[in-house]
């Protein structure tokens, strides 16, 4: 199911004094199965362009299509977007709204053809894999704490395994474990064939877990490519208005000493690999 | 002078009839003009800590002072929050007007400022982040940094002297987050008294003190690089050291041994090329 984002330019309050251009003719591809990281900085249009492509805003012009099929055309079925579709939104609290956890996260399985224990079984995997401890799934979602209630937001999302997952900054707010679990967890469902569109700030993250990253600007595509291929060059990314992670900075300051053959590394595990491999026996 | 004494604090949230203590036995000693950064896991409660300063939670058992206040003390909890002004996590839901000055003037409205010192109280505090010239702007057309900042401007048009920010950072861009950080030292500079929560490790370097916190206790407070260099006391804390931090001890693990272990990415640079 490839995501194609065809020539897609979007504006706000149309026809009226405050109209911004939000996005302009953005065209993309995002191959099945593959995890692609949207970086830009605020206000650059990251949330307008996955709100389109989840069908919750239309586009002024162009087109979405999903499969082969325009989102927006006459005669599509929404209900195939709502099920092969899962997005969670910047900020997920406003998602929750069931009495307690266990209900807010069985929400989502309500349509799927489960059984009961089927479906137990499904709101224990995904509260588990989002790490939220299950004898706390009795509690209402207003009792939990920001993070608490980013970790329950995802695991409604995932419950119902939508084949394309969306997600808008979901690290913000998680703790340092949480932020790992959840990559660790968006790889896991990578691997098993998912497509991934994750919005972040976090070029870490990103340039870690990321087939691909897109860059916007001001509305527009400005690049896209490999990590290594968007932050190789860092005089290019400063252009971009992206900022390089932490792992890139420190080979760049490594390379400039002379102690790494090349700076265009953003993956944690290479960098240690070459300090390791370049100090070996000291 | 003190800021905040605590003496064996502890809070239970009761909500639907069932019970759930959150916060055990917390003394907490910060002198004036303190930068204190708190971290914790998901759930520990940081924000129910800082809640109960400025009396947006009812302290029930244990002693508190904050500045000269008791936040039991009802009848003074307005000058409570006045001196103990806080800026939360999303800066989109912290605005109640439509153009930036207004929104500013807001709190100072709430407490009866007289109207003609509004125009200059409100200025000073929009100058005092670097938003004078967005006085007339909407906040719906500024970055997240600059909505941060205005969200800021409220707090400080307030005149407080504790300032506490749960979570500041977390939505911004790595701009809006320098922004944020940028006026935040300032502030520390100027003399007020700063609470940080926050989830990156990175920005609480600069912090005179760390309040570790695990599971409602308070696990150790000491500086950034009594905390942050000691890789059992974090993970006991369920937290992971900062990145300079990780890879020292991982080369460590391979045999590869650094003089000392770095706080930051320079320190750490300048350790690996001490190398031979
Ligand atoms: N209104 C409430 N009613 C009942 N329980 C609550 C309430 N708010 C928070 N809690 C619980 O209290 C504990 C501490 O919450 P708190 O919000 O202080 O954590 P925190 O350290 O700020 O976490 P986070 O990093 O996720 O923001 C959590 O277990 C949470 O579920
Ligand atoms: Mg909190």
């Amino acid at each position: 199911m490839p995501i194609e984002v065809k020539e897609v330019s979007c504006r706000y309050g149309e026809r009226t004094p405050l109209e911004v251009q939000a996005l302009k003719e953005i065209s993309f591809r995002a191959e099945d199965g593959e995890f692609v990281g949207i970086m830009g900085h605020t206000g650059c249009g990251k949330s307008t362009l996955i709100q389109l492509i989840a069908g919750l805003l239309t586009p002024g012009e162009g087109q979405i299509l999903i499969d082969g099929k325009d989102i927006n055309g006459p005669g599509y079925d929404r209900e195939e977007l709502r099920r092969t579709l899962g997005i969670v939104f910047q900020y997920p609290e406003s998602q929750l709204f069931e009495t307690t956890v266990w209900r807010d996260v069985a929400f989502a399985l309500k349509h799927l053809d489960l059984s009961r224990e089927e479906k137990a079984e499904r709101v224990r995997w995904v509260l588990e894999a989002v790490g939220f401890r299950m004898e706390r799934a009795g509690k209402s979602p207003l009792s939990l704490s920001g993070g608490e209630k980013r970790r329950v937001a995802i695991a409604g999302v995932l419950a119902a395994r939508p084949r394309i997952l969306i997600f808008d900054e979901p690290l913000a707010g998680l703790d340092p474990w949480g932020r790992l679990e959840f990559l660790e967890l968006a790889a896991r469902l990578h691997r098993q064939g998912n497509t991934i569109l994750m919005v972040s700030h976090d070029a870490d993250a990103l340039c870690g877990y990321a087939d691909r990253i897109l860059v916007l600007d001001r509305g527009r595509l400005s690049a896209q490519g490999t990590p290594e291929e968007i932050f190789g060059d860092l005089e290019r990314a400063e252009t971009l208005h992206i900022g390089a992670g932490e792992v890139r900075r420190i080979a760049q300051a490594l390379y400039e000493k002379g102690r790494l053959q090349s700076p265009a590394i953003t993956k944690y595990k290479i960098l240690l690999g070459e300090i390791k491999k370049n100090n070996k026996g000291r | 002078m003190q800021a905040v004494t605590g003496k064996q604090i502890s809070f239970t949230y009761e909500y639907d009839g069932v019970s759930n203590p959150v916060l055990e036995d917390i003394s907490i000693e910060i002198e004036a003009g303190e930068f204190i950064a708190i971290l914790g896991a998901n759930g520990c409660g940081k924000s129910t800590l800082v809640r109960l300063l400025n009396g947006l939670l009812p302290l029930e058992k244990g002693e508190l002072k904050v500045w000269n206040l008791d936040p039991r003390q009802e009848s003074r909890l307005w000058e409570l929050r006045r001196l103990c002004g806080m800026v939360f996590q999303n800066p989109d839901n912290q605005f109640v007007s439509s153009i930036v000055e207004e929104d500013v003037a807001f709190g100072l409205r709430n407490y009866d400022t007289p109207e003609e010192e509004i125009p200059e109280r409100v200025g000073r505090a929009l100058s005092l982040v670097g938003m004078q010239e967005y006085e007339r702007y909407s906040p719906h057309m500024l970055s997240g940094g600059q909505k941060q900042r205005v969200a800021m401007a409220g707090v400080l048009a307030m005149e407080p002297e504790i300032l506490i920010f749960d979570e500041a950072t977390s939505m911004l861009d790595p701009q809006g987050r320098r922004e944020v950080l940028a006026c935040l030292k300032q502030l520390h500079e100027m003399g007020k008294t700063i609470l940080m929560i926050t989830h990156y490790v990175e920005e609480v370097l600069d912090a005179d003190r760390i309040f570790l916190m695990q599971k409602g206790k308070l696990l150790k407070s000491g500086s950034p690089r009594e905390i942050l260099t000691d890789r059992e006391l974090l993970t006991q804390a369920e937290l992971i050291p900062p990145l300079a931090v990780r890879i020292y001890y991982d080369l460590k693990d391979s045999g590869i041994l650094l003089d000392r272990c770095p706080l930051t990415n320079e320190e750490l640079v300048e350790e690996l090329c001490r190398l031979k």
